[in-house]
């Protein structure tokens, strides 16, 4: 199976479990046998609760809190959905989890699927991620073959049916309810919330939507006990996570740490800092949809809370380095260029707005820009940032503004026709 | 507050209003509710739509709620008791007039050669909501400009807004499935299903959905500017649905039928069929004069006054003769149900109770087309007008020695099967506003005044009376088929019969005299129809 995963550089507790050397904690199936046959689904909610395991993506929420606002919705939770890497940032430590360590991923969807009393569980894989697709066939087909999946879990008198879907290639946008119109035969677009899939998704029931890392997470937190995941990481933000380093680093590729580790150490320490010995000229740190920092300041905990108080946010765990040698203009018109991979282009932000962005960074890369347009590129920015409606079209907004505010001399040099003198676009694909 | 007397209500109060609400709707179906959406919108949108499902896609109906840190869509927002909503604060306004630039970034500028100039929602949006100017203009997309979809329809995907209505439509409202999304992002655009062309009884409404020009009919440009439309309020006289239209004209042509939104009969839809219906007023054929049969058997052409005073002549001299029993009445059922209900009461006056009504049939559908192709079978029978085998029969076995046929021709769809029997008459009027094979056998012919020339009601099938208003003035004398019974009546000395026609008189009178009817005349029944009263419903 060809593979286009990033290098696993650094493995930690969950990626052992990947096939590296490092012998992983717990066979992959312990957590969910654990919630099926020792548990029932209040202790495992209570289980995860004390270990205050977040939503890779979703920070401020945790898994628990999550399950109890389902149950609450009035009608018996429906289903799990678990996407394992469609497309777009920070999908590719999905991708390696649902490569490399399938059972797990299941073992995490069986999991949620107890504690919440769902008896059907969607595992969404992108349409093109072949390597992955055939790893989760063969672990599905095991599963059901070991009566882990089926008319009785584990032998435990609940059933599980656990579904592999192929969407074509594209993010999860609008919070999931673009993933859910797919898996009900429609468009691949989002819907309007509320209703959020919480109180009505897959099939009008509440749903809990989660990517693979999550998954995993909650399959060895249930194995290993609360105490194991908050033994890593920042009281408030424990275990590990996953994170993609790409751009100008010596080593880009995935590094799993613990929450809390510091940027600077991520960036300089594990990743080798910047390639052939130059410096740094920004840094994204919650990928391509969140604020940049500048070199100065990158001093600070990787914990969402951390990064939102420095105008950023973690993200879906993609850092992004760009070297001083390259145009912070450039590297904007290229988060663009690369939302516009991305983007449905349903709603009028996404699809107009993105598209508006790109020509005034293009002009303003070209030195045909003027004053005028860097007050549009803002106000722009700021009405994208105003609506929720996706969540996609808000992703260009923050990363593009806060590039032009925090290099505001770059940009007004190409408005005044010099230009910064660096190379201009920059490769974020 | 309290909730009201419904306990399925609250209230929100929207800048300042307090509205009443239904518990579980949005704040937009609030506001239409109100009757805040029509001309000019208290709330813009371009993808919201009352009878299709929530796209959320435009981002224009945006508004503030107090307590929500940003804007919210009011097509999703759910009504909370006591919400206090606000459509027209500086932030509102700001909010919409970006996203209406960015609507326009792509837009070809080419308003004055689009169908819908001066009749679009973007347009009027802009208008009324600005911007002002274009601060930055991308070159318009090099998407498909022409894309036949069937039906005569055409697709522009520049000019297209990617709202979902018609996507919607041919989803939700008729099943075809016909039109989806291709690409993504800016490529996003609306295409033809595998295999697919729209088709269906429905199509000609996606023009009308399109909230711009990007649905059009390339073959049918529109026939005027709009400031040069004027419309009336009317029902389709197809079928019993009694679809609400629309009516425009440009001075006494009338134009097209449009769909007017009744949410009790046809929602905002008519069929393609109906919309045919506009020209039937100015059909070349159309009964011109009145006429009257001479000794050499030739029609020949006379007064209204002259047909309608041999009219009474011929009846006064036969009943005098032979006795009421030898006259009957066929009645239309596309007449009014004034046009009816005097008809009715000019036969009971005379004394006979052969009064009939043929309701021509054909197919129906599960959306609004129904079985029966007329506008008022259901009024006719309800102002007794019974089905026509007796009457038929009477005919046929020479039982009858005069008929006074209104707008209908006995001749068609084999129902009478045997021209002698009319030839036989001894008097045949016939009040019709076309020609048919009738004629040639009538001693007195009356022009009769289309639907869309009369004051009146219809009684569609689910029993709702509906109100029509003249659209149009024929360039002919030429009366209501009520008008000529009640001047029968009057001529014939009978009592009760004015010789002036009053339409809202004789429909008050008919709610006073009729219990199915009661409340429900002509200016009782108000815009959107009222349902017949529970007496006169079938069981």
């Amino acid at each position: 199976m060809v593979s286009d995963l990033p290098r696993l550089c650094h493995p930690g507790r969950l990626t052992a479990h990947c096939g590296g050397s490092a012998a992983p904690e717990g066979a992959p199936w312990a957590g969910a046998r654990r919630a099926f046959l020792e548990l029932d689904p209040e202790a495992v909610t209570a289980l995860v609760d004390e270990s205050a395991l977040q939503v890779r993506g979703r920070w401020s929420s945790r898994v628990a809190d999550e399950w109890r606002a389902l149950s609450s919705a009035g009608a018996r939770p429906g289903a799990v959905v678990c996407h394992g890497g469609l497309v777009g940032p920070g999908s590719a430590a999905d991708r390696l989890l649902v490569e490399r360590a399938p059972e797990l991923v299941l073992a995490g969807v069986l999991t949620a699927a107890r504690a919440i009393g769902a008896s059907l569980a969607h595992v969404c894989l992108a349409e093109d991620h072949a390597a992955g697709a055939g790893a989760m066939t063969a672990a599905l087909e095991a599963a059901r073959a070991a009566g882990h999946v089926g008319d009785a879990a584990f032998g435990s008198g609940e059933a599980v049916a656990v579904e592999l879907a192929q969407p074509p290639a594209f993010t999860p946008c609008g919070g999931g309810t673009a993933l859910l119109e797919v898996l009900a035969g429609r468009v691949a677009r989002p819907r309007p919330r509320p209703p959020l899939p919480s109180a009505r998704g897959l099939g009008g029931t509440p749903t809990w939507i989660a990517d693979a890392e999550t998954c995993a997470q909650l399959a060895l937190t249930v194995a290993n006990g609360a105490d194991w995941l908050l033994a890593q990481g920042e009281p408030d933000a424990p275990g590990t996570a996953i994170f993609e380093v790409r751009g100008h680093v010596e080593r880009p590729g995935l590094y799993e740490l613990p929450l809390g580790t510091r940027l600077s150490a991520l960036v300089f320490e594990h990743a080798g800092g910047v390639a052939g010995g130059r410096k740094v000229g920004a840094v994204l740190p919650g990928g391509l949809s969140a604020g940049a920092l500048s070199p100065g300041g990158l001093d600070v905990p990787l914990t969402d809370a951390a990064l939102r108080e420095q105008g950023s946010a973690l993200g879906r765990g993609e850092v992004v380095v760009v070297d001083d040698a390259h145009c912070l203009v450039g590297t904007a018109l290229s988060i663009g260029a690369r939302f516009r991979e991305l983007a449905c282009g349903h709603a009028v932000h996404c699809r107009e707005g993105a598209l508006l962005v790109r020509e005034i960074l293009g002009r303003v890369l070209a030195g045909r820009a003027g004053q005028a347009d860097l007050v549009l590129l803002h106000e722009l920015c700021d009405e994208m940032l105003s609506d929720t409606h996706c969540g996609l079209a808000d992703g260009v907004a923050p990363s593009v503004r806060s590039l032009a505010l925090l290099f505001r001399d770059d940009f007004e040099s190409h408005v005044l026709g010099e230009g910064c003198g660096r190379a201009g676009e920059v490769r974020l694909s | 507050m309290s909730a009201g007397a419904d306990p399925h209500g609250v209230t929100i109060t929207v800048d300042g209003v307090p509205l009443e609400a239904v518990e579980g709707s949005t704040v937009m179906e609030c506001l239409d509710r109100a009757g805040w959406l029509g001309e000019r919108p208290r709330v813009p949108s371009l993808c919201w739509h009352p009878a299709l499902a929530v796209s959320g896609s435009c981002r224009l109906c945006r508004v503030e709620v107090e307590g929500e840190p940003g804007l919210v869509a009011a097509c999703t927002w759910p009504v909370r008791e006591g919400m206090v909503v606000r459509t027209a604060s500086e932030r509102v306004r700001g909010a919409r007039r970006a996203v209406l630039e960015l609507f326009l970034a792509r837009h070809p500028d080419e308003c004055p050669v689009c169908d819908r100039n001066g009749d679009c929602d973007l347009q009027s949006h802009v208008f009324e909501h600005g911007p002002q100017h274009t601060r930055v203009a991308v070159a318009p997309s090099e998407r498909e400009r022409r894309v036949d979809l069937g039906s005569g329809l055409s697709l522009d995907r520049a000019r297209c807004v990617l709202c979902e209505r018609c996507v919607s439509f041919c989803a939700d409202v008729t099943g075809g499935r016909e039109l989806t999304f291709s690409g993504a992002g800016e490529g996003l655009a609306v295409t033809l299903a595998d295999g697919s062309r729209v088709d269906g009884a429905y199509a000609q409404n996606l023009v009308e959905l399109c909230p711009v020009g990007a649905i059009t009919r390339p073959k049918q440009r529109p026939p005027e500017r709009p400031w040069a439309i004027a419309t009336t309020p009317g029902l389709c006289g197809g079928c019993a649905r009694g679809c609400n239209v629309a009516v425009e004209t440009a001075g006494d042509r009338v134009l097209r039928y449009r769909p007017r939104r009744n949410d009790a009969v046809n929602r905002s839809w008519l069929c393609d069929a109906g919309r045919l219906g506009a020209g039937d007023a100015e059909r070349p054929d159309r009964i011109r004069r009145a006429g009257l049969r001479d000794e050499r058997g030739r029609l020949v052409d006379v007064s209204l006054d002259e047909a309608i005073e041999e009219a009474a002549g011929r009846i006064a001299e036969l009943v005098d003769a032979k006795g009421p029993g030898v006259l009957a009445g066929v009645a239309s059922a596309h007449a009014t149900n004034e046009d009816l209900f005097v008809f009715r009461r000019l036969l009971e006056a005379i004394g006979t109770d052969h009064a009939a009504v043929a309701v021509p049939t054909g197919e129906g559908d599960a959306l609004l087309i129904r079985p029966e192709k007329a506008a008022n079978a259901r009024g006719a029978e309800l102002l007794g007008f019974e089905s026509p085998g007796g009457l038929l029969d009477r005919l046929r076995g020479g039982g009858l020695d005069a008929l006074i046929a209104m707008g209908h021709d006995l001749l068609a769809d084999d129902l009478l099967a045997d021209p002698g029997a009319l030839d036989r008459l001894d008097t045949l009027i016939v009040i019709d506003t076309a020609p048919s094979a009738m004629l040639r056998y009538a001693h007195v012919v009356i022009p009769a005044l289309h639907l869309l020339e009369k004051h009146g009601t219809l009684t569609n099938a689910e029993g709702r009376v509906q109100r029509v208003r003249p659209a149009r003035e024929p360039d002919f004398p030429a009366v209501s088929e009520g008008a000529a019974a009640s001047a029968l009546g009057e001529l014939l000395d009978l009592g009760g019969f004015a010789a002036r026609w009053d339409p809202p008189a004789v429909s008050r009178e008919m709610a006073a005299n009729i219990p199915a009817f009661a409340g429900c005349d002509l200016e009782g029944v108000g815009d959107a129809g009222r349902p017949i009263a529970a007496e006169g419903r079938r069981s």
